[in-house]
């Protein structure tokens, strides 16, 4: 596997990643097997975060990427075996901590947004309640600041009428309102890092589209977000780095543009190629008919190139 | 058609306190009502027998025993000319009591069993699962008679042995609605925003596992009442004089060839308010599915 570090400096990056928010080298994560045999399910991992940076894991399901993601936040899972050469977030390793101090790290420092919003939010509870309950668990202000936080924080991720949103159950939202009131409790304590896994999964092209502004400004305001996706159409919108996974591996790494113009790995062609595009409407996308990663994503953000 | 409306729309607001109950009774179907109505009735009963009773539930009258419904005497009167309505009604507070405790004692050990066995370590869990599949392989009333044999007849031993005999049930059931809380997103996106174990129990795995009861525990309340009446009628709960309506039918059955209103009135009873909230709990579980979905 090639290091992503290694790829950075052949691009002139290397010398930012002394400074990187999250570092993490050769993590592992394994997962008894019915048959008692261990499941290597990520293997030798590297990924290099800075401070409003935003990497994409890239990859089919299965390829191990949620996993990965979780493993960063100490939710890998029930029987799950996690080690690594090196896993720090801002210079603190996260190796071998207590659940108490995953629990005070999560929400604050990193947060958490999971694939699917339509049933990520506790369907007793209003909205607001939820993200004042994030805010009360970290010891964030009184109780009227806390409300007026909730709200203020609904209305940053763009969800409209904040007040009355607030009070309601996700079960009276649609599923834009609700990713968005996921969003907002996963950044209302402003972590450094926001884990987005698969965050506009389900959602139609014009949720999505709002869902990928409100992650836009987060980067904007200097949020790092590592993005977990299997849409390159997603990922191109957003990201600064692209690694992509396959069986748990990274078969490729570097910034986006260079990686969607010139793919080394076949496997990342593949999943170009999985774009669906109006020029190959009615053919079987092969790969002497790709098409051309330029015109599919010409919104490429800029400081990526 | 002209459709007047008054008052402020507000839409998308959930309807709160009385102006919810409104939306509510409107759209009951009938036989909800109708047993809302039955539980109300019997609730009172239970509360206040001699505002609904017509007699003393003790007091004999020998020139008028085994005397059929008349307007002095509405179910009739049993073997002593004790007036059976005002027996049945003082019955109430026992039955039911019976049925509520026996209730209460079988959610009491199948929450405690229920989630220890979805949620403990292991080597807790599976032993719990165990003894709740070998308790699940008796039929309930053996169960019940088990724990009656070894606790004598009496209304506490018949309470404490319908809630045992009917706990593995219901321990089950909250196993099950504990382990697919437990593995739900919003179990996973509440421990992702920083909640410790005992919150996430406390505020999100135990509200949405019993959520599902609310009607379960309805549904139990009549059931029990028919355990309990039944054991009593077997001759190991309560036993007569009391108006315990499964006393009653133990009562009357001596005299069931002269007098049928012995056995059919208290067993009117017993029928009645088992499917009153039999009823009420479908219809709860009913509105809560329709609520999930």
């Amino acid at each position: 596997m090639t290091m992503l570090a290694d790829r950075l400096a052949e691009n002139g990056e290397g010398a930012a990643a002394a400074s990187n928010l999250l570092d993490v080298r050769g993590l592992n994560v394994w997962f008894a097997g019915d048959d008692g045999e261990p499941r290597h399910v990520v293997k030798g991992v590297d990924i290099e975060l800075r401070s409003g940076q935003c990497v994409a894991l890239v990859g089919e399901s299965g390829s191990g990427k949620s996993v990965t993601a979780r493993a960063l936040v100490g939710l890998a899972g029930e029987g799950a075996r996690v080690a690594a050469d090196t896993l720090q977030f801002k210079g603190e390793t996260l190796l071998g901590r207590s659940d108490y101090w995953w629990a005070r790290l999560r929400g604050a420092k990193v947060g958490f947004i999971l694939q699917d919003a339509l049933v990520s939010l506790d369907p007793l509870r209003p909205v607001g309640k939820e993200i004042e309950e994030a805010l009360w668990l970290h010891g964030w202000g009184t109780r009227t600041s806390r409300r007026e936080k909730a709200l203020r924080t609904l209305g940053e991720v763009g969800v409209p009428e904040p007040e009355l949103r607030a009070r309601q159950r996700p079960g009276e939202l649609s599923g834009g309102l609700r990713q968005r009131a996921l969003i907002a409790s996963a950044i209302a304590l402003h972590p450094a890092i926001v884990i987005a896994d698969e965050p506009t999964t389900a959602l139609d092209v014009t949720v999505q589209a709002q869902v990928l502004g409100v992650l836009k400004q987060m980067l904007a305001r200097g949020t790092s977000v590592i993005l977990i996706s299997h849409d390159f159409a997603v990922v191109s919108k957003l990201a600064d780095v692209i690694l992509v996974m396959r069986g748990g591996s990274i078969v490729e790494a570097g910034p986006t543009a260079t990686v969607l113009a010139r793919p080394q790995h076949r496997y990342t062609q593949q999943l170009i190629d999985a774009i669906p595009s109006e020029h190959t409407k009615g053919t079987r996308l092969s790969a002497d008919d790709r098409p051309s990663a330029r015109r599919l994503f010409p919104s490429s953000r800029e400081r990526t190139a | 058609m002209t459709i007047e409306t008054t008052g402020e729309a507000r839409p998308g607001l959930r309807p709160g306190g009385s102006s919810r109950l409104r939306t509510i009774i409107p759209t009951a179907p009938l036989s909800v009502v109708l047993s809302v109505l039955v539980a109300f009735f019997f609730i009172v009963a239970a509360i206040w027998p001699s505002l609904v009773s017509t007699h003393s539930p003790f007091a004999t009258d020998l020139f008028n025993a085994l005397s059929p419904p008349t307007p002095e005497h509405l179910l009739g009167t049993d073997d002593i000319g004790r007036d059976l309505y005002s027996r049945i009604i003082w019955g109430t507070r026992e039955s039911l009591l019976i049925g509520l405790g026996a209730m209460a004692v079988a959610l009491a050990g199948a929450i405690v069993l229920g989630f220890a066995a979805a949620l403990a370590p292991r080597w807790i869990a599976e032993p719990i699962n165990r003894i709740l599949e070998i308790l699940l392989a008796f039929p309930t009333l053996l169960l019940a008679l088990l724990f009656v044999a070894l606790l004598g007849p009496s209304a506490t031993s018949l309470l404490i042995s319908v809630g045992i005999g009917t706990a593995p049930g219901y321990a089950r059931l909250i196993r099950a609605q504990a382990l697919k809380v437990d593995r739900s997103a919003y179990v996973e996106a509440a421990r992702a925003l920083g909640h410790p174990a005992r919150s996430v129990f406390l505020q999100h795995i135990a509200p949405n596992a019993f959520r599902p009861l609310v009607a379960v525990v309805a549904l139990g309340i009549g059931q029990s009442v028919v355990w309990a009446s039944g054991l009593s009628f077997l001759g190991l709960g309560v036993a007569p004089p009391s108006p315990e309506w499964g006393a009653l039918l133990e009562a009357g059955k001596a005299n069931i060839t002269a007098a049928w209103w012995l056995e059919i009135f208290p067993g009117v009873a017993i029928v009645l308010v088992a499917l009153a909230f039999t009823q009420i709990g479908r219809y709860i579980q009913d509105r809560s599915e329709g609520a999930a979905r």
